[in-house]
C-alpha cells in the first residue's frame, strides 16, 4: 500500500525529469510530443533530446539511485548503524580510486573496464572497513565502525590525490566525475552498470531473511539457525557490486545512502524486504530530483548532483548525530 | 582535497628548499666567491620587467630556465634553448607539440610547482617567469638568480614574447618572428577563404560535457588574428573554458569550423574524436555534418602557449581548411 504510494511518485518524478532539461525543449513540447502533436517545429531534435539524452540520464539516476539507497540500507543492517553509508566508510572512496587506479595503470577505458575496477576498489574498501572494524568475531560499536570508515576513506584520499598529481590528464578527466553526475551518460553504459547491479540486487533479496534475524542480534540470529557471518559476507558483497556500479557511471554521490534509508524508516521498518526495497525506491527518487535541477538550474552548464544529494544529506546527518542515541545499535 | 594536498606539498618542497638554501649559503658561499663566472666576462645590465621591478640580469646569460609555458616557448622561437622549464600542463614532461626542441633540457616539475631542488641543482644565472607566479617560490627564486618577470597574467603571446626577448637582448629575433608569423597568417587567410563571415568554436572534450574556450584564451587570440568570427554564445569574456556543457545545449558550440582538443596522448585523442562524433546531440551539429570538426592537440589548443604555439595553431588551421576543400 505504502511502497506503491512510494513507487507513485517516483514514477511521478521520472515523468517530470522528462519534461524538464537545458536545452529550448520545454515542458509544453514534451507533453505535445508525447500526445503525438504532428507539427512541431524541429521534431527530430525533441526525439533526439528526449530519448538520446533525457531518458538515458533518467534510466542513470534511477539505476544509481537504487544502487546507493540499497548499498546504505544493507550496510546501516549488517552493522546495525544508522550512520553507515557507502560514503563514509569509506566504500566510495575504494571504488572511485579503482577507477582512477584502473586509469592510470591499466589502462581502463571502457565503461565495462571502469566498473571492474571500481566494484575491486569498493570490494577493497568494504572489506577493509569491516575487518578493521571488527575485533575477536565480535561487532564493532557504531562509534569505532565510522571511526574506521574515515580512517579508511582518508587513505584512498591520499592515494588518489597521489595518482592524480602524478597525471594531471586523469585530474582533468576525473575533477567533474568526482563531483558525482549523471551529465554525459549514454544508452550504451546503461546494459553494462545493469549487469553490475543486477546480481548485487539478487544478492541482497538472498540476504534479506538474514539481514532481518541480524536486526535481532547475532546470538538470537544464530539460535535461529542463520549464520550471520554468512549474511554479512554476502551483503558485502553485494553492497561492492552496488557501489561499484554506481560509482563508474556516475561517481560517488556522497550521503545518498544515508539519506534513502532514512526516509524508507519512516515508510516500512519492520519487514526487511519492503525496507530495502523502499530504500532504492528513496535512492532513485532523491537522484532523479537532483539530476533534474543539475541540468536546470545553471544552464546552459551542468551543476554536480553530488553537490545538491548533499544539501539535503548533510542536515539529516546532523540531525542524526544530534538525537538522543545517535550512535547506538538499530532498535530492532 | 586537491588544495589542502597542493598546500602540504609546498609547504614540504618549502620546509626542504629553506634547509638547501641554509645548507648552500653556509658552505656554498666560497666556492661562488671564488669562481665568479658572471662578473669575470664582465657584463651585468638592469632593465625592468613586465611588472615593473628593476633586475640586473647578466648580458650573455648560460643558463636560463623557462618556468610558464610561454617563456619556454618565446625562447625556442627566439633560438635559445632554456637549460630547464617545467612540464606542459595536464603532462607529465615538456609540452607534446615542442617536439624534439625541448631535447637536452633538465625537467623541473610540473607547471607552477618547479622543484627548488632541481632549479638549485641546474644553477641558473637567469630565470624568466611570466604570468602567475607563487610569492614564496619567487621569493626563493631571486635567492638563486635574478629573477624575470616576462609578462604579467592574462597577457597574450605577444607581450611574452616581448618580454623574453627584452631579458635576452633578442629583439631583432623577435621581430622577425613576428613578421614570419604575419606572412603565415596572409597564407592561412588564403587557404581558408573569408574567414571574416565565418565562426569558429575552440572546445574541450570531456565524457561528460564539452567546454568552449572564452574570448580572451590563446587560441582564440590566433583565430582573431585570422579574422574568425566567435558564435554569439560564446562571447564570454576571459583567459579559461567554460563550465562543462549540458548535451542539451550542445548547440553552443556549433560554428563552422568546430575545433576539438584534449590534453590526453594521441591514442586516446583519437578515440575522443570517434566518441565525440558518435554522440548523437554531437553528431547534429552543423560542423559535424559538414565535416568541419578537426581534432586538434588541447596542449597547444587549449592552454596557454606562445609564439611556437600560435604559429602552430596556424597550421592546423591551414591545414583543415586544405583537407576541407
Amino acid at each position: 500500500m505504502r511502497i506503491g504510494a512510494v513507487i507513485l511518485v517516483l514514477l511521478a518524478f521520472v515523468l517530470l525529469s522528462f519534461g524538464f532539461g537545458s536545452g529550448e525543449v520545454s515542458p509544453v513540447v514534451v507533453l505535445r510530443y508525447l500526445f503525438g502533436a504532428t507539427e512541431l517545429p524541429d521534431r527530430e531534435h525533441v526525439e533526439m533530446v528526449l530519448w538520446s539524452l533525457r531518458l538515458p540520464r533518467i534510466l542513470g539516476a534511477v539505476l544509481v539511485g537504487a544502487c546507493f539507497g540499497l548499498a546504505g540500507a544493507l550496510l546501516q543492517t549488517i552493522t546495525r548503524n544508522r550512520l553507515a553509508e557507502t560514503d563514509l566508510l569509506g566504500i566510495n572512496g575504494g571504488a572511485a580510486l579503482g577507477v582512477v587506479a584502473g586509469m592510470a595503470y591499466v589502462g581502463a577505458a571502457t565503461a565495462t573496464e571502469h566498473m571492474l575496477a571500481a566494484f575491486v576498489g569498493a570490494l577493497g574498501g568494504t572489506l577493509a572497513v569491516v575487518v578493521v572494524a571488527r575485533r575477536g568475531g565480535e561487532t564493532s560499536s557504531p562509534l569505532r565502525l565510522i571511526l574506521a570508515g574515515l580512517a579508511i576513506a582518508s587513505v584512498f584520499q591520499g592515494v588518489l590525490g597521489f595518482i592524480l598529481l602524478e597525471d594531471q590528464n586523469h585530474l582533468d578527466r576525473y575533477r567533474f566525475w568526482v563531483l558525482g553526475s549523471l551529465a554525459g551518460v549514454r544508452t550504451s553504459q546503461l546494459a553494462p552498470a545493469l549487469a553490475g547491479a543486477v546480481p548485487g540486487w539478487v544478492l541482497a533479496v538472498a540476504t534479506v531473511r538474514g539481514c532481518a534475524a541480524l536486526n535481532l542480534g547475532d546470538e538470537i540470529a544464530e539460535n535461529l539457525g542463520h549464520r550471520p557471518g554468512r549474511t554479512r559476507l554476502l551483503a558485502v558483497l553485494s553492497v561492492a557490486l552496488l557501489t561499484g556500479t554506481a560509482v563508474s557511471l556516475s561517481g560517488p554521490v556522497v550521503l545518498l545512502g544515508l539519506v534513502a534509508p532514512y526516509a524508507a524508516r519512516h515508510v516500512e521498518r519492520d519487514r526487511m524486504g519492503r525496507f530495502l526495497l523502499c530504500s532504492a525506491l528513496f535512492g532513485s527518487g532523491v537522484l532523479v530530483v537532483a539530476d533534474t535541477l543539475c541540468r536546470t538550474i545553471v544552464r546552459p552548464y551542468e551543476a554536480p548532483a553530488s553537490v545538491l544529494v548533499a544539501l539535503v544529506g548533510a542536515p539529516l546527518l546532523i540531525h542524526i548525530a544530534r538525537s538522543p542515541r545517535p550512535l547506538a545499535a538499530l532498535d530492532r | 582535497m586537491k588544495n589542502s594536498l597542493s598546500l602540504f606539498i609546498r609547504t614540504t618542497v618549502a620546509a626542504f628548499a629553506a634547509a638547501v638554501l641554509l645548507f648552500s649559503a653556509g658552505c656554498g658561499d666560497a666556492s661562488r666567491t671564488a669562481a665568479p663566472s658572471v662578473s669575470e666576462t664582465g657584463a651585468t645590465r638592469t632593465i625592468s620587467d613586465a611588472l615593473g621591478n628593476d633586475v640586473t640580469i647578466p648580458v650573455r646569460p648560460e643558463r636560463v630556465l623557462a618556468l610558464s609555458e610561454a617563456d619556454l616557448d618565446a625562447m625556442l622561437a627566439l633560438g635559445v634553448t632554456p637549460a630547464g622549464a617545467c612540464a606542459g600542463r595536464g603532462q607529465a614532461s615538456f609540452p607534446r607539440y615542442l617536439g624534439e626542441e625541448t631535447a637536452g633540457m633538465t625537467l623541473l616539475g610540473a607547471l607552477y610547482r618547479p622543484s627548488v631542488d632541481r632549479i638549485l641543482q641546474v644553477d641558473p644565472d637567469l630565470i624568466l617567469a611570466g604570468g602567475w607566479l607563487d610569492a614564496g617560490l619567487e621569493e626563493q627564486l631571486r635567492r638563486i638568480a635574478p629573477v624575470v618577470r616576462t609578462h604579467a597574467t592574462g597577457d597574450g603571446w605577444r607581450d611574452a614574447l616581448r618580454g623574453v626577448a627584452s631579458a635576452l637582448d633578442r629583439e631583432a629575433e623577435a621581430k622577425a618572428f613576428l613578421s614570419r608569423y604575419d606572412g603565415r597568417l596572409e597564407a592561412v587567410r588564403a587557404a581558408v577563404g573569408a574567414p571574416g563571415e565565418l565562426e569558429a568554436s575552440v572546445v574541450r572534450w570531456n565524457p561528460k560535457g564539452p567546454a568552449f574556450m572564452y574570448a580572451d584564451s590563446f587560441s582564440r587570440g590566433v583565430l582573431n588574428d585570422i579574422g574568425f568570427r566567435v558564435p554569439e554564445a560564446q562571447q564570454v569574456p576571459g583567459p579559461a573554458h567554460s563550465p562543462v556543457l549540458s548535451f542539451e545545449s550542445l548547440d553552443q558550440i556549433d560554428a563552422d569550423w568546430l575545433f576539438l582538443g584534449t590534453l590526453s596522448g594521441e591514442g586516446e585523442a583519437a578515440k575522443t574524436l570517434e566518441h565525440a562524433l558518435s554522440h548523437p546531440a554531437f553528431a547534429r551539429l552543423r560542423a559535424a555534418t559538414e565535416g568541419r570538426v578537426v581534432r586538434v592537440d588541447g596542449s597547444v589548443w587549449t592552454s596557454a602557449g606562445g609564439p611556437l604555439a600560435a604559429l602552430k595553431i596556424l597550421e592546423d588551421v591551414e591545414e583543415a581548411a586544405r583537407n576541407g576543400e
